[in-house]
């Protein structure tokens, strides 16, 4: 019979699971220790590669800072460069509010949940805006990891699970996890919500999807998940867990006017986040993903940049159509195309990198194709690579 | 009995669905109301003189500059963004010291073009700070990134009440607008520095919006 323990990189298959568990659980004590301590080691082996792409990080950050030319002084520290871009919004929305300018780029584009957290972490232990903000982000990539390899024993099995969770950290984007961005709290928030869905925990759920959609208007596409467990488990629910299976699916589309209700209270404008968002040059139109694939090659030849952006869309698309041959979840893999899709109806793909970066299916899939040892190697030195050049745009485009 | 156990059944199961969400959103409504700031009085006062620059995005400024007198128009234009289909905001300045130049008022990509002059790309952007385009966006651009830049004063001889605002040096110009108290119009521009012969002033006079020119 074989052992789950003295498997190494995940060769055995995983419909002997269910058998090995008995086994374990058969053998008594010992056993369970030796299994405890098989999980912490690969608790230990999470953790180490959190610390390696993070070190890829932050050294990437200082090379592109001590050899680039940044293009304002202060971005010679890495860890000011990692606050920068949309980060000085959100740290004038936790020190300020909101300031709304008609006509004029402001932080009524960017959504409340993380600088609700910046503004709770600076009451608690005041720092500078540029460590707490990076510390932070890292902080809960770290704890992200954790609780996306528990939803991921869920969903593609425990051999997989721990290297879909790897997957997060050491992802070419995933320097942003890293940055005064809110990414590294909506995956967070998204990875929870994911592990309270399959342990029918809705009220825990509704209550994820709420924070997450405070945190960036992409959480209220939560809903399709929660519609998707709602469904697929009705006829085994009672009548009140039904109700908050409910409730979890309407939760994201309602909490989503909070926002604008809070706009409207405090400026007198319930708009003013689409107006701040046309200065940005993003406004849903008609045929906008038409328009932003015909003028692809206008956008790259005066960004050079939006070129990466463009290449993850093709990514996340292309594992995205290589989940619907797995067992992944249907309603997550229509979740992840909402992400990127959705935002391409703006009429431009800048940004998408760094908005599909909360698609768990990818992670999932990176992580079944790793079953092949070689290519689970190549593909993770590639992304190692990848990332830190990635990271060393830092001081010419935003993310 | 068993049609009025399905119909409490579903009663309770409506009711919870309807109240845990109604819940969540007042909750997401009272953090955001009991832990973000307000707006200061600053960026209230300018909020409104902003909007009466946007309301009136021509002016006439008159101005006297390195000891000549200058009457200079702004008025509002559009350019197309090289390489791509979209267009931006510009700005069109007729002087009467004899240039008519038209740049960009993208905060990231201007000003574009330099006057005839040997000074003259300094008196180029000295004429585009008082334009109301300009003007705005170093407003906002200012109050974004400092907190109390705005001051109480009065202003000439019939000493009208004012608020003063210190602007963001702009191309190492130190700029102060005056905004009447009464309706938040921007009415007085004082400009110092960059090299330039004394200190400039613009009074800043609305046009009408007719006769825009466009690309």
């Amino acid at each position: 019979m074989t052992d789950p323990r003295v498997r190494v990189g995940g060769v055995a298959r995983e419909t002997r699971l269910p058998e090995a568990r008995a086994a374990i659980r058969s053998r008594g004590s010992p056993s369970l220790l030796l299994r405890l301590l098989d999980t912490r080691a690969k608790a230990l082996g999470l953790f180490g590669w959190w610390a390696l792409s993070r070190l890829v990080v932050i050294s990437s950050a200082v090379a592109a800072t001590q050899l680039g030319s940044p293009r304002k002084p202060e971005l010679r520290n890495p860890l000011r460069l990692l606050s920068y871009w949309d980060g000085a919004w959100y740290h004038l929305t936790a020190a300020r509010g909101y300031l709304f300018f008609p006509g004029f780029q402001n932080n009524a584009a960017f959504f409340p949940g993380y600088p609700l957290l910046l503004r709770g972490l600076h009451a608690i232990a005041p720092m500078p805006f540029y460590v707490y903000s990076t510390l932070a982000s890292s902080l809960m990539l770290l704890a992200a990891m954790f609780v996306f390899a528990a939803l991921s024993k869920e969903v593609i099995g425990e051999e997989s699970a721990y290297r879909a969770a790897r997957w997060l950290a050491i992802f070419p984007i995933s320097y942003v996890f890293s940055m005064a961005y809110p990414q590294a709290l909506l995956l967070l928030l998204v990875t929870g919500f994911g592990l309270a869905l399959v342990r029918n925990r809705f009220l825990l759920a509704a209550f994820l999807v709420a924070s997450a959609t405070l945190v960036r208007p992409e959480g209220a596409l939560l809903v399709i998940p929660a519609l998707g467990a709602a469904l697929s488990r009705w006829r085994t629910l009672d009548a009140r867990t039904r109700g908050l299976a409910l409730g979890a699916v309407a939760t994201g589309p309602m909490v989503l006017a909070a926002y604008p209700l809070y706009l409207q209270w405090a400026l007198g404008r319930w708009d003013a986040w689409f107006d701040a968002e046309r200065m940005w040059r993003r406004s849903f139109r008609l045929r906008g993903a038409a328009f932003a694939i015909r003028h692809l090659h206008g956008q790259i030849a005066a960004i050079p940049y939006v070129a990466i952006d463009a290449a993850a869309l093709a990514v996340y698309l292309l594992l995205l159509v290589m989940a619907l041959r797995t067992s992944i979840p249907r309603a997550w893999i229509v979740f992840g195309a909402a992400i990127v899709l959705l935002p391409l109806e703006s009429g431009t793909v800048q940004s998408l990198a760094r908005f599909g970066l909360i698609i768990l299916p990818v992670y999932w899939v990176l992580a079944l194709i790793g079953r092949n040892r070689r290519l689970d190697r190549s593909l993770t030195l590639l992304s190692l690579v990848l990332l830190a050049g990635a990271t060393a745009t830092l001081p010419y485009t935003f993310p | 009995m068993h049609l009025s156990s399905r119909l409490a059944q579903s009663f309770v199961t409506v009711s919870i669905a309807l109240s845990v969400p109604l819940c969540l959103l007042a909750l997401a409504f009272a953090v955001q109301a009991l832990v973000l700031p307000r707006p200061d009085r600053g960026a209230a006062i300018a909020r409104n003189a902003l909007d009466q620059l946007y309301l009136n995005p021509s002016s006439r400024s008159r101005t006297w500059l390195n000891g000549r007198r200058a009457t200079t128009a702004c008025l509002p234009a559009r350019e197309r963004i090289p390489g791509t289909p979209y267009h931006r905001p510009a700005q069109l300045i007729r002087s009467s010291q004899g240039w008519i130049r038209k740049v960009t008022r993208d905060p990231r990509r201007w000003p574009v073009v330099a006057a005839r002059s040997r000074n003259g790309r300094r008196q180029l952007k000295y004429l585009l700070a008082g334009c109301p385009g300009q003007m705005a966006s170093l407003l906002a651009r200012t109050v974004q990134s400092s907190d109390s830049i705005v001051t109480d004063a009065v202003s000439g001889p019939r000493r009208l009440p004012v608020y003063r605002f210190d602007l963001k040096p702009f191309h190492q110009l130190r700029i102060s607008l005056y905004v009447r108290r009464s309706d938040a119009r921007p009415f007085l521009l004082t400009v110092r520095g960059a090299g330039l012969k004394g200190t400039g002033a613009f009074v800043i006079e609305p046009l009408p919006r007719r006769g825009w020119p466009r690309d």
